[in-house]
């Protein structure tokens, strides 16, 4: 009977978060802010067309691909968790709590409705993007599937940082707290990947690796991998310059992407891209580790705020454990399957 | 007929502090229970275990002969709770905000409509349906609140300090509201520091001090287990000193004060408060050697201690 009514949390908090003009005033300012950076793209074009360098279409795609790509990157790897940190916490701020909890609604749906109703609205804003990541399309040089892949790591990313957001919520008793506790993570994972990078590379003596897995931690990493390896990719209908490969300080892997040749877009690529390949520079596949990697992680701060939550008896393991350890080891055989041996990824 | 709740040994310790020291309660059906008792002597703290929010360290919750098992569940299905300090969502308008715990408790739709409806005319905010609940004033949340604990129709009402912050109306629109709640069946435990509504609406009282139930039961009942005597008031025109020889020479009476404050010198009335624990006939046969001793009684009464003073003979360290 429960589970066929939908989630009061969920009714609750979709009727709040929609109420009044800040909801549709932030949609627009993130639209906004995107077609201002696809403008600056398109200017940075055409200004490099007018002091003589070869510009064509696809190098136009690219280039928006990627400024779009990691803009809104950026902004769902901030924002999320800005919709989620509050999402427990402020009820203990607000005195909800206890009032929540003396109804028959269980954490773990208090959580649930707290995390969906987030994520809609997130959800809301990646998807508004999708008409203007299309435009990309009209210029070429990016395939349609580069574009969904960028759409399913944005889900990821969002999950991921959505989830961590509603777990420091449900540890930290205020939402400032919580805030902090959410931002200091993230930021430690970017910087960490990038840092982890730099210090195996200086250790290692012999033959360097110049790319390490380790850059999917980083959203960042693993967007920019799309974005290189649908530049590198020349069946995705994208004319490579020659002359531009091999100006790359990259050694010409992300020689299409005329954008990411660009201070201080190239340090994006830092970590991504192999060298010592034998048949030439390869951009190794940072996004798929991701999408395995930030669901199993999203998977785990679940588990965890579903422990946090629960105002008494915390620690207790139930059925509840069991399944999310099933869940867990299923994503995780399944993901170093598609990550190893399926053909298809 | 059961009890409605039963508390056998209820303990809470936090770490080494003993918040609640082997409760054991009876509260009858029907009955409004009311708390009394200094900060922290763990009113909250029981009604946050039989709101199943909290977990007791040992000891055992009846309510309605239903034991309270370890998730609390029952308490979810039989008691309405009001927290001390309770906030509303401001953002949800206030049929909305019905709504939402009616969904909570997983009434029906075709249910839940009907039943904020007619808790909105109980708590009077019917005109109020469509406002936000941030713009209600603090007696109308207080009635929200209270209709929110109501809406799954439970027999049992837990309400923590349901008087605090209200003014003089709200306290007499609250006072109404929980005799209509009483009327209709429900059992109330409610706890206050305002001491003189507790005497007006509760029909039985429990005095907890230090984590423990110190007395309990009707208001006289709880006076005597106090040790609380009555007193005897006394006017008289003249014969002070005889009447005091006669109350000195009689068995049961305690302390004699002169009250002067309220003796009247241009009538010469003088005024006596005695400690008395006689039965009504020694009260007869007191008044009548009193009467003749030549003590000129103009007036006689009697009287308690109230609550006012009860709470703070018990607060005073």
């Amino acid at each position: 009977m429960q589970m066929l009514q939908p989630n009061p949390i969920i009714v609750k908090e979709l009727r709040s978060r929609m109420r009044g003009g800040r909801p549709y005033l932030i949609l627009s300012g993130y639209l906004f802010g995107l077609c201002l950076i696809c403008y600056g793209v398109i200017r940075i074009f055409e200004a490099q067309a007018q002091s003589g360098t070869a510009i064509i279409s696809a190098h136009v795609g690219q280039g928006l691909f990627a400024a779009l790509a990691l803009a809104e990157t950026l902004l769902i790897t901030f924002l999320t968790p800005a919709l989620t940190a509050g999402a427990v916490s402020s009820e203990r701020e607000q005195l909800t709590y206890d009032l929540l909890l003396a109804t028959p609604l269980r954490p773990g749906r208090i959580l649930s409705g707290k995390l969906i109703a987030a994520l809609s609205y997130v959800l809301l804003l990646i998807f508004a993007a999708v008409p203007l990541g299309s435009v990309i399309l009209l210029f070429g040089g990016v395939a349609p599937k580069d574009l969904l892949k960028v759409l399913l790591l944005l889900l990821a990313i969002a999950l991921a940082a959505g989830m961590l957001g509603l777990l420091c919520s449900t540890i930290a008793k205020r939402t400032l707290r919580a805030t902090i506790m959410t931002y200091l993570i993230i930021m430690t994972l970017i910087v960490g990947a990038y840092l982890l990078v730099a210090v195996r590379t200086a250790t290692t003596t012999f033959g360097p690796p110049s790319s390490s897995r380790l850059m999917a931690i980083s959203p960042f990493g693993a967007m920019t991998s799309i974005v290189l390896q649908s530049a590198q990719a020349g069946g995705s209908g994208m004319v490579i310059d020659k002359a531009m490969m091999e100006r790359s300080s990259m050694g010409g892997a992300m020689g299409g992407n005329v954008l990411l040749n660009m201070q201080p877009f190239s340090s994006l690529t830092y970590g991504l891209i192999d060298n010592n390949n034998v048949g030439g520079s390869v951009v190794q596949p940072m996004y798929r580790y991701a999408y395995v990697g930030y669901t199993l992680f999203s998977i785990a701060c679940y588990w965890l705020a579903s422990h946090w939550v629960r105002p008494r008896r915390r620690w207790r393991l139930s059925l509840h454990d069991l399944l999310m350890a099933g869940v867990f080891g299923a994503v995780a055989a399944a993901g170093t399957y598609w990550l190893q041996v399926w053909p298809w990824r | 007929m059961s009890a409605a709740i039963q508390t056998i040994n209820l303990t809470k310790r936090y770490g080494r502090t003993v918040a609640l020291d082997q409760l054991n309660l009876t509260v009858a059906p029907g009955t409004i229970y009311g708390f009394v008792g200094p900060n922290g002597a763990g009113k909250t703290t029981t009604l946050r275990m039989l709101a199943g929010l909290l977990e007791p360290s040992s000891g055992e919750i009846r309510l309605l002969d239903e034991r309270l098992d370890r998730e609390g569940r029952a308490s979810q299905r039989l008691v309405g709770y009001m927290p001390d300090f309770f906030g509303v969502y401001d953002d949800l308008r206030v049929w909305e905000y019905l709504d939402f715990f009616a969904r909570c408790y997983n009434l029906p739709a075709a249910k839940r409509r009907s039943t904020v409806e007619g808790l909105l005319d109980l708590v009077d905010l019917a005109p109020k349906r469509d406002a936000f609940v941030q713009s209600l004033s603090r007696g109308m949340q207080q009635r929200l609140c209270l209709a929110h604990a109501l809406v799954h129709d439970p027999p049992i009402l837990l309400l923590d300090e349901p008087a605090s912050g209200l003014d003089p109306r709200a306290r007499v629109e609250l006072r109404e509201l929980l005799r209509t709640l009483r009327d209709m069946g429900k059992t109330i435990v409610l706890s206050s520091h305002i001491l003189s509504e507790l005497a007006e609406v509760c029909t039985a009282l429990g005095i907890m001090q230090g984590g423990r139930l110190i007395a309990s039961g009707s208001l006289d009942e709880v006076m005597h287990q106090l040790g609380n005597t009555r007193r005897l008031k006394l006017a008289l025109v003249r014969g002070l000193e005889q009447a005091q020889a006669v109350l000195r020479a009689t068995p049961g009476v305690g302390a004699i004060e002169v009250v002067e404050e309220e003796a009247v010198p241009s009538s010469g009335v003088v005024m006596l408060l005695i400690e008395w624990d006689g039965s009504p006939e020694a009260t007869a046969d007191l008044i009548e050697r009193l009467v003749k001793a030549g003590a000129g009684l103009a007036a006689f009464g009697s009287t308690t201690n109230d609550l006012e003073e009860l709470f703070l003979q018990i607060a005073t360290p």
